[in-house]
């Protein structure tokens, strides 16, 4: 163990013994009573036992604990603690493990959460694993640890507190939810006109990407009838276009001064729209994806699809912060020059909002927004009741069974 | 069914309580409570904890806690004293079976030992045997692993349940509630408390679960529109379950190590006791209990073995009783120094004079004692000093001849020749001091002078029934002896010899049948020559009077036990002793006795000892017990000595005398050059004697095997010795770098300066994060929120200069120096542009949040 600190206590326990003993001591002196010393001494004992031992059961155990790297909000976090006990001879018993978790910063709110895992016996030699899980619901970076190896055998007068290992940090990225059928016709009402179909029947116009069931209203056209016959209904197949255009997200993270509920609800929505929206991208890949932040501290990424972009957004959507100052005209002069013609921006903003190509040349005075680039903004409000209608999120049971 | 720590836990207490009421019963003199205390652990243990067919609810439990006070109560009612005190116990006890047949949990438990532990206080208050300090180790060996019990079931209980806890810092405005207050239960409690007293503690007023540690005493959660619902919800962190079978570590080694404690707690009550100040006894007016008092005092012994009177078959089995009757302690008179006896010590009790029928009494003239002593006699006075313990009778016993000494609370009384002290000073222990010639070269001597004049015919008396078979054996062993008539003392030493060494004669401690015809000294020379001491003295005193000899009967004690703890011989009641004394006048002494005696004063006869008890044959089994009786014996005497009779004087002579006077001389020897000398000498030495000792072959002997052991102890002890030096060095050294580096940091004072600017504006490093990285999100910040973009490279430059001086051990170019000054004021201009408040909010940091850096 790469202790760094250590401390030994007196515990409740231990104090109310050691005034017990105080009192028959005194009891002792004062009306010499010889057995009653006698009895004082044979009860001195375990005080300077449990002091000796305490300490000796915390010599060379390592503690080790594995923690993903980030977790969604909501979704369940699992930590594995690993004790090794590198004594010869000495078993550790009644060792506890105790674990901080804390969020940095502002993000996630204030509270820290604490937690201890019991190993009841760690034989010499041999190492122990316990797991412990956990339910973080705000997004954010936290920090782990330091873990403390703490002992109170084999009485529990003494305390023994050992500071292990450093701290890690996990990120609690932004919960993930679904975009419906009717964000895809919007999007594609938006950047490609309604007239244009999205999918096709024909296989060399795109990948298959899947099934699903024909609605009713759609082309007949569409039904792929050998699926529909191995499945007993009707069904339509998805095909997956290669489009060469690129997308942008821009998040602006607006929120009053001082907030209410329902400003930070759509502070959150935002948030979470806007991960799944650079998931969906990210998984359809093909194209460069731009994102911006309009928060706290105004933050640009862009780059080709990949994993390493998608970790890297999450990221920093995960630790994102609204602000109460418009930040979005700086935003948009940051990465408008990043932008190509066939950039579909989507601009997700947690106010009503217009964007006219009057708006984008008052925030910077030139006019490079060319035309076929307004026309391809699209702005999502989240404060906006329809949002419901191409955004939903599922909530972990857990959460709901808590109340 | 509960799981096997439960179990252990369920019978470890169980013994517990029953071995403090044992300990309590010992106190009170009574087999009642032990015994029903017994019965119920039994019960208990099948019926509660094994099976669970019989466990009180809470209503019960109530009840019978109330009935165990009333009964309490009426016992207490107009008495007090020993009654007081054994009502007391008895609710202890109640109580204590009580909570036996409830379902146990760690409350149970706790209580349950608790009280254990009052009984063994109270236990303590009373004077007790050797069975006390035995059975108090047999409690630690089983308290010791009960609380290590109860501690490892809390913690698997305990973490159970508040494993995880949610932390929240001030700023918030939550905060922990730790005690939750029922006011009903409260209020319950209170009731209880005035009806029965701290028994309330015991009662069951309904469980409730409290929330405990961790919860917050939260402020209402907004309601919200229920879009995020997220938001409102706390993190949660679940600590694992026990997998079903899990070991609970409660192994082979588990016991033993616990099993280790047992010496090493001894060890430390060993240390503790001898050290603990005695101050005296303080009567403050604390609750005053009959067998509260004194614990120094110990109960009357009956005398078993001396008596006044000797009835020659009524004593049956001779007393083996190994319980102490008297010590005594010789010293030099003069010089103070202890005086080495060797042999027996034969000490006086009575001396008898008249047989008849079987019966020795005392018809004498009586004898008075000369007053002073002889001026040549002083040189060669030993001092005995006596301690009696408390007897049945008023005798004391001594070494004779003595010299009386003014003052002492003891009296001659020259009518029965006997040394008494007074009737009320029977039953405590008595110790007084005389002066004795008898003791020359460290033995007792066989003649001693008579003080004065002697009646001699009543030490001729011959019984009222002749025994002529008992007169004819004397004659033919007169005649056999070969001596003149008128050598009294050749006669007498070859009669005394024929019944201590011929084989006829044997020593028997158990009573014999004799002939009812015979008077029973008859039958023992003529047909049953088996007795105790009192045949054979009585045998010998009236066959040397047959002869003319004038003897007498002296009954005491004869002791060879010395104690080398104390320096002391101890006479117990298993050394009641007979003897004879034969009167020698000044014509029947031969000189060459006299000078073995070398009294100057012989002018009025003497007495001479003579001994014809035969020793005692023993069987293997007797020695060994023998052997184990008198380890029991002494055992009881250190007890007695040591433990119950631990006083301030006795401390300060034992312990804290000896130590101070061994430190003192040790101090002064060290001082001087020759203990260095000596030292070096027998450090030269070592290796020489060392290979001595084990060449050819000296390794294989126990002084081999014990000098191996010695040398691998001290290596081992040394070696752990280093093994805690290294330790503790790299501790301090540790330390020492820490500070080191503390004092190195802060010679780096710009960069104190501007973490303690960035401070004050709610700017923090994190732990996580190096200066550079700091410096990097704080010049972004600032820049962003104050507007001047300037800002940005400022921290940078700062913290480039910090890591040259903290990392490159190199210090800063005067103009470096005046670059970073610079950027700092800059930055603080900078700041103090933006009023405080507006960039908080702007970074969206708490005020209160802010500190002023320490």
């Amino acid at each position: 163990m790469s202790a760094q600190k250590c401390r030994l206590r007196v515990c409740p326990e231990g104090w109310y013994y050691l005034l017990a003993l105080a009192v028959l001591l005194v009891i002792a002196i004062l009306r010499e009573a010889n057995l009653l010393v006698l009895v004082v001494g044979l009860l001195s004992g375990p005080i300077l036992l449990g002091w000796g031992l305490a300490i000796r059961t915390l010599r060379m155990l390592e503690v080790e604990r594995r923690v993903p790297r980030s977790v969604g909000a909501g979704d369940l976090l699992v930590v594995r603690v690993r004790v090794t006990n590198r004594r010869r001879r000495l078993s550790s018993w009644a060792v506890i493990v105790e674990d901080r978790l804390q969020p940095e910063g502002a993000a996630g709110g204030n509270t820290a959460v604490r937690s201890r895992t019991f190993f009841g016996h760690i034989p010499s030699g041999e190492t122990r694993q316990r797991t412990y899980r956990g339910r973080m619901t705000q997004r954010g970076r936290y920090r782990l640890g330091p873990l403390e190896v703490q002992t109170r055998f084999p009485f529990g007068f003494f305390s023994r507190t050992v500071v292990a290992g450093g701290t890690e940090t996990v990120t609690i990225l932004p919960r993930l939810g679904r975009l419906r059928p009717g964000w895809t016709a919007r999007r594609s009402e938006a950047f490609e006109g309604s007239h244009r179909p999205q999918l096709r029947q024909t296989r060399g116009l795109g990948d298959f990407y899947g099934v699903r069931e024909w609605r009713p209203g759609e082309s007949r056209r569409w039904i792929h009838w050998r699926s529909s016959a191995r499945h007993d209904t009707l069904v339509v197949c998805q095909l997956e276009q290669h489009r060469e255009f690129d997308v942008a997200v821009l998040l602006d993270l607006w929120q009053p001064r001082r907030p209410g509920v329902a400003d930070r609800e759509n502070v959150e929505l935002a948030v979470s729209f806007t991960a799944t929206v650079v998931a969906e991208v990210c998984r359809q890949g093909g194209s460069s994806l731009s994102l911006g932040i309009a928060g706290a501290e105004p933050y640009c990424l862009s780059g080709p699809v990949s994993t390493p972009l998608l970790q890297e957004a999450m990221e920093r959507l995960a630790v994102a912060q609204p602000s109460w100052e418009d930040h979005l005209a700086k935003l948009l002069d940051r990465i408008g020059p990043q932008l190509g013609a066939n950039t579909d921006v989507i601009l997700v903003t947690t106010r009503r909002i217009r964007i006219d190509h009057e708006r984008l040349q008052a925030a910077d005075g030139q006019a490079w927004w060319k035309q076929p680039l307004v026309a391809r903004f699209r702005v999502v409000d989240t404060s906006d009741a329809r949002l419901a209608e191409y955004f939903e999120t599922d909530w972990p049971v857990a959460v709901w069974a808590e109340d | 069914m509960t799981d096997r720590l439960e179990r252990l836990l369920s019978i470890n207490v169980a013994v517990l309580v029953a071995l403090s009421t044992l300990l309590l019963g010992m106190g009170q003199r009574q087999v009642v409570l032990p015994a029903l205390m017994l019965v119920a652990v039994t019960a208990s243990l099948w019926l509660t904890d094994l099976t669970g067919w019989l466990r009180l609810n809470r209503t019960a439990t109530n009840g019978a806690m109330l009935l165990a006070v009333a009964a309490c109560a009426w016992d207490l009612l107009g008495r007090e004293g020993v009654s007081e005190a054994a009502a007391i116990s008895r609710l202890l006890v109640w109580v204590e079976i009580v909570l036996l047949f409830q379902q146990k949990d760690l409350r149970t438990w706790v209580q349950l030992m608790i009280l254990s532990l009052v009984q063994v206080t109270v236990a303590a208050l009373v004077p007790q045997k050797i069975w006390f300090g035995l059975l108090a180790v047999v409690y630690v060996a089983v308290g010791l692993p009960a609380v290590s019990l109860v501690f490892l079931q809390f913690e698997r209980t305990y973490y159970q349940r508040h494993g995880s806890a949610r932390l929240v810092s001030a700023a918030s405005g939550g905060r922990f509630r730790r005690f939750q207050v029922n006011w009903r239960r409260l209020g319950k409690i209170a009731l209880a408390t005035l009806v029965v007293g701290p028994l309330s503690l015991f009662l069951r007023y309904g469980e409730s679960e409290g929330t405990g540690e961790g919860e917050i005493d939260g402020a209402v959660k907004p309601a919200g529109t229920g879009r995020w619902p997220l938001l409102f919800h706390d993190a949660v962190l679940l600590v694992p379950e026990p997998r079903p079978g899990e070991p609970e570590g409660l192994t082979w080694e588990f016991w033993v190590r616990l099993l280790k404690f047992l010496p090493a707690t001894l060890l430390t009550a060993a240390v503790i006791f001898p050290f603990v100040p005695r101050l005296g006894r303080f009567e403050i007016g604390l609750y005053r209990v009959g067998w509260f008092e004194s614990n120094t005092r110990s109960d009357p012994v009956r005398t078993a073995g001396f008596s006044d009177e000797v009835v020659l078959g009524e004593l049956g089995l001779l007393s083996n009783d190994m319980k102490k009757v008297a010590e005594v302690e010789f010293t030099h008179t003069e010089s103070k120094q202890p005086y080495e006896v060797s042999g027996e010590v034969y000490l006086r009790g009575a001396v008898l004079t008249e047989y008849a029928d079987g019966q020795w009494k005392y018809r004498g003239q009586g004898h008075r004692l000369r007053r002073g002593v002889d001026p040549r006699l002083r040189s060669r006075l030993v001092q005995q000093k006596i301690t009696v313990e408390p007897l049945d009778r008023s005798e004391l016993f001594c070494v004779w001849p003595f010299v009386l000494r003014r003052g002492d609370r003891y009296f001659y009384n020259p009518k029965t020749e006997r040394l008494l002290r007074a009737d009320r000073q029977r039953n405590q222990r008595f110790t007084f001091t005389l002066d004795t010639p008898a003791l020359v070269d460290g033995v007792q001597v066989a003649l001693v002078p008579s003080d004065g004049p002697v009646a001699v015919r009543p030490l001729l008396a011959a019984p009222p029934h002749p025994m002529p078979r008992l007169e004819a054996l004397a004659r033919q062993w007169a005649q056999e002896s070969g001596a003149a008539p008128e050598d009294w003392v050749r006669v007498a030493r070859y009669m005394e010899s024929k019944l201590r060494d011929s084989e006829r004669f044997a020593y028997s401690s158990m009573g014999a049948v004799r002939d009812e015809q015979l008077d029973p000294i008859e039958d023992f020379v003529i047909n049953n020559p088996t007795g105790n001491c009192e045949y054979f003295a009585t045998a010998l005193t009236l066959m040397l009077r047959s002869q003319g000899i004038p003897a007498r009967l002296v009954v005491g004690f004869k002791t060879d036990e010395f104690s080398n703890l104390r320096n002391v011989f101890v006479a117990r009641q298993a050394h009641a002793h007979t003897w004879v004394e034969v009167y020698l006048d000044p014509e029947h002494l031969p000189d060459e006795l006299k000078a073995l005696s070398s009294f100057p004063d012989w002018s009025h006869g003497g007495w001479l000892r003579l001994d014809p008890t035969p020793a005692r044959d023993l069987t293997p089994v007797e020695a060994l017990l023998g052997g184990m009786e008198n380890w029991w014996a002494w055992l009881c005497e250190a007890w007695e000595q040591y433990v119950m009779g631990m006083n301030r004087q006795q401390q300060r002579e034992l312990v804290y005398g000896p130590l101070r006077r061994s430190f003192l001389a040790r101090l002064r020897r060290v001082g001087t050059l020759a203990w260095w000398k000596e030292l070096w000498e027998q450090v030269r030495r070592a290796p020489g004697w060392l290979a001595w000792y084990f060449a050819e072959g000296r390794w294989f002997s126990w002084r081999g095997g014990l000098a191996a052991v010695v040398l691998l102890l001290t290596g081992y002890f040394l070696w752990r010795g280093l093994c805690a030096l290294a330790r503790l060095a790299r501790i301090l050294w540790s330390r020492v770098a820490r500070h080191r580096d503390d004092s190195r940091r802060v010679q780096v004072a710009f960069y104190r300066r501007f973490e303690a600017l960035l401070a004050r504006r709610g700017l923090r490093r994190r732990t996580s994060q190096t200066p550079r990285e700091f410096a990097t999100a704080a010049g972004g910040q600032l820049a962003a929120v104050t507007g001047h973009a300037g800002l940005e490279g400022l921290p940078r430059q700062v913290a480039d200069a910090f890591y040259q001086v903290r990392f490159g051990d190199t210090a800063l170019e005067p103009l470096q120096e005046q670059a970073v000054d610079e950027a700092l004021g800059r930055l603080e201009e900078a700041l103090r542009a933006h009023p405080q408040r507006r960039l908080l909010a702007r970074l969206n940091v708490r005020p209160e949040a802010v500190r002023r850096p320490t």
